[in-house]
């Protein structure tokens, strides 16, 4: 299950159904998206809240979001994570139980506007272990869709480095 | 075995009095509030031993022809209140020694508290009118004294006077009372009143009734006689407020009582009534006082109020219930009565004592300066749980025992014959059904605010509990566990008090196995507080034994609990008293009418340029629309009458002579 990977320019049959085959077997029907906003002009999230038209229709796939950190899978963060912000972005971070992920949305968490500014660390990654990267300003759904898609097939290397043998150890 | 333990507990006092005036050092102190304890000890098993026992005892000293002679008489309905006052005072002997200092003031203080508390035993051992009129009035005085404590602050001494000028006031109507009951019944000795009381004429009795409701009204805090009790209790030390509160309030109880089940039983439906509309108006103006008040102490001295006007619903219902035929349901609300009497007296004299703790640990009585201090006084935080539990009516506790059972009663208004009567004690259930649903909110802000949360002020966070009494109040948290899960053998004992008043037995209908309550009436409810207790203990383990058993031992990651992302928390972000009683003091706008003041640094609507500041404040209703006018009204009258006052002592021994002519001739004629 590790390495899948995207073609980009895919189409959105195709692409969908991989995503789904993926969130089935790994977390049967069920991937919680926490977005935070760290100074983004709304655009991202503009786009975000489109997954859920019935265009994309992002809950078929069973992809859901939910405003609790302790109930979600991947951390969406948009914007150039402006200092204000980052106290608030680590204590949802951390609060994530693990397997997580985090996927930068958008030109500005990935240093392409706030690079080099005393207000904002620019960059998500100065910040948080960044799994997926999708960029675009603001990035379509479709480019969320995929980054999504990307993002499930890295949960599962996430999944295969977790110890379980020290749990089940424990337990026995 | 009753009366030598009353003696022992009488002269301990009398000794602890003693011993108080030399309380300028410490082991004198200890010594002083420690034979008051054990005054106390002695008491509480006298008082046991007399309840169960259901007879009355009595012993008569000395014989004047002028006062009458002391009679002594214990009566079973006395030994409910005897216990209260051997649990008072055992728990405040324990405490005072730590709350206050020794000193000059304290030395004082010691001595009228432990001869406040030998009046209070001499009221309730009473056995004639002249004792029982000197017992009240030497309980007054002294309880005066014991508000003064520190004089030479501010609000003390108009606390003082209200519970003094109050307290005499009433006094004048118990008199009253006592002396048409003695006139007609052509004796002092109560017993013989009792006896003789069916051949008074019915307008006499009706007004003697009414004067002694209305007279140890003035003592038990009825709404409106109750405008002391928020002045004098925070005033008080908090061993003093606890006493005033746990007890003294009780003795107008018992007072009431003594008149309706004793002196003048079997009267006429109104008395009833009259009471039980007197103690619903009581509980629900009290706890709505209590639920905007921000002093603690006054907080708990409206709580009282609250406590007192339940106290004497039931009375007033077991007396309509007995007036109309049903002699089972009025002894079941009397034994409620009393169950309630001594549960709310070990509750609210363990949350006064605890409000002393507080105020010593952090300089303030003021909830919204409170905060956090369970962080700094675990030990005290739980005991104040415990009578916060108990007094919010919460099962497992005891108020709940007495309060589910005091419904229950009332529920059963529809076995009275009359429908109107029947409508109205269920009419009287459904406005105390709303006091306790008040109460439970009073009280979560008031130890929520206090005890939880972040500290207010430097006061509260620095609060720590050591040097601080937590063994007298420990033992009062242990007695309301103990009268919550002992309710079987509470109400076997009660029962016993009961049947010597109203000579109905109602143990086989209230005890079916037991364990288990049959209140008021078979196939209507059951309860049994001590599988209660048991259960709702058994209930909260039980998610932690799951948690025990299932944790994930490997692999664990502890991160804070999430709060939403706030960088920091600041003790301004948190509810304060007043905005949790906001709510309440819109819907009941018309009760408060607050005087409300906003004050801003600007006249910008928004008051963006500058703080803005907030001001409400509950008007003081019945000082100012029933008691001012008679204030004014009296004065008014003094001012005409100063004429025969000159100052001249030649005058007054003129007016002397006269009296004593006109009296000579009257005697003569």
């Amino acid at each position: 299950m590790t390495g899948v990977t995207v073609r980009s320019g895919g189409d959105e049959g195709q692409l969908a159904a991989r995503l789904e085959h993926n969130i089935h077997t790994l977390f049967g029907r069920s991937l919680y998206v926490r977005t935070i906003d760290t100074g983004s002009c709304a655009a991202c999230e503009s786009e975000i809240r489109l997954l859920l038209a019935p265009h994309y229709d992002l809950q078929r796939l069973g992809i859901f979001f939910t405003p609790a950190p302790r109930h979600a899978d991947v951390l969406m963060v948009t914007g150039p994570v402006i200092r204000a912000m980052e106290v608030a972005l680590r204590k949802t971070y951390d609060a994530m139980p693990d397997p997580k992920l985090v996927v930068a949305v958008g030109a500005c968490p990935l240093g392409g506007v706030y690079d080099d500014d005393e207000f904002a660390w620019g960059r998500l990654d100065r910040v948080l272990p960044v799994d997926v990267y999708i960029p675009g300003c603001p990035p379509s759904p479709l480019a969320l869709l995929q980054g999504l898609l990307l993002a499930t097939g890295r949960l599962a290397v996430k999944i295969d480095h977790v110890s379980f043998e020290v749990h089940l150890e424990a337990t026995k | 075995m009753t009366a030598p333990l009353l003696w022992v507990a009488a002269a301990a006092w009398l000794a602890a009095a003693g011993l108080g005036l030399g309380a300028t050092r410490a082991p004198l102190l200890w010594a002083a509030d420690l034979a008051s304890a054990a005054g106390g000890l002695a008491c509480l098993v006298g008082g046991v031993l007399l309840a169960m026992s259901g007879r009355a005892t009595s012993a008569v000293l000395g014989r004047g022809d002028i006062v009458g002679s002391l009679g002594l008489r214990a009566t079973p309905l006395a030994g409910a209140f005897l216990v209260l006052l051997g649990v008072v005072t055992l728990a405040i002997g324990f405490y005072a020694p730590r709350y206050h200092s020794p000193g000059r003031g304290t030395a004082a203080y010691v001595c009228v508290y432990n001869l406040a508390v030998l009046a209070s035993l001499a009221v309730l051992v009473a056995g004639n009118v002249t004792t029982f009129l000197v017992a009240w009035e030497s309980m007054t005085l002294a309880c005066t004294l014991v508000i003064l404590r520190h004089h030479r602050q501010r609000g003390v001494g108009h606390g003082a006077f209200l519970f003094l000028a109050l307290g005499e006031v009433g006094f004048v109507m118990v008199i009253a009372a006592f002396v048409i009951l003695a006139t007609h019944a052509h004796s002092l000795d109560l017993s013989v009143i009792a006896a003789r009381a069916g051949d008074i004429p019915l307008a006499w009795r009706s007004t003697a009734f009414v004067l002694a409701l209305v007279g140890f009204g003035f003592k038990a805090g009825l709404v409106p006689l109750h405008i002391w009790l928020p002045a004098a209790h925070p005033v008080a030390p908090a061993d003093g407020s606890a006493f005033l509160s746990g007890l003294i309030i009780k003795l107008g109880v018992y007072g009431i009582m003594l008149f309706a089940f004793v002196l003048l039983s079997h009267g006429p439906s109104w008395w009833g009534l009259m009471t039980m509309a007197f103690g619903v108006v009581t509980a629900v103006v009290g706890i709505l006082y209590a639920v905007v008040e921000r002093d603690l102490k006054r907080f708990l001295a409206y709580s009282s109020i609250e406590n007192v006007g339940i106290i004497v619903s039931a009375v007033g219902a077991s007396m309509l219930f007995t007036s109309h035929h049903r002699p089972l349901l009025g002894a079941f609300l009397l034994v409620v009565a009393l169950y309630h009497v001594v549960n709310h007296g070990t509750y609210k004299a363990l949350l006064f004592l605890e409000a002393g703790v507080v105020e010593h640990a952090s300089g303030t009585r003021d909830i919204d300066r409170l905060g956090g201090l369970v962080h700094g006084m675990r030990a005290s935080s739980v005991i104040a749980l415990v009578g916060t539990l108990g007094i919010a009516a919460l099962p497992p506790l005891n108020g709940f025992v007495s309060e589910w059972m005091l419904f229950q009663g009332l529920f059963q208004g529809f076995r009275v014959h009359s429908h109107v009567i029947g409508v109205l004690i269920l009419l009287g259930a459904a406005v105390l059904g709303l006091t306790a649903g008040l109460a439970v909110f009073a009280f979560a802000r008031a130890f929520g605010t206090a005890f939880l949360g972040m500290p207010r002020s430097a006061g509260a966070a620095n609060a720590r509990e050591k040097g601080q009494p937590i063994f007298g109040p420990g033992l009062l948290a242990a007695a309301c566990v103990a009268l919550a899960i002992g309710a079987p053998a509470v109400l076997i004992a009660l029962d016993h008090v009961v049947r010597g008043v109203t000579g109905v037995q109602l143990r086989p209908v209230l005890l079916v196995s037991n364990l288990t309550i049959i209140p008021a009436h078979k196939n209507f409810s059951a309860l049994s507080p001590t599988y209660l207790a048991v259960f709702l203990v058994a209930v909260s383990l039980a998610p932690l034994a799951i948690y025990a058993a299932s944790r994930p031992r490997g692999a664990t990651r502890r991160v804070p609990v999430w709060d939403g992302g706030i960088v920091s928390y600041k003790a301004d972000m948190q509810y304060t008293a007043d905005t949790f009683a906001n709510p309440v003091r819109v819907m009941f706008e018309r009760l408060y009418r607050p005087d409300i003041r906003i004050d801003r640094a600007s006249d910008d609507p928004a008051g963006r340029s500058g703080p803005v500041h907030y001001h409400s404040k509950v008007q003081p209703l019945f000082e100012r629309y029933l008691y001012r006018p008679i204030v004014r009204f009296v004065e008014g009258v003094a001012r005409r009458l100063q004429w025969i006052q000159s100052g001249n002592i030649n005058q007054y021994l003129l007016y002397i002579l006269i009296v004593l002519i006109v009296v000579l001739l009257i005697y003569a004629w």
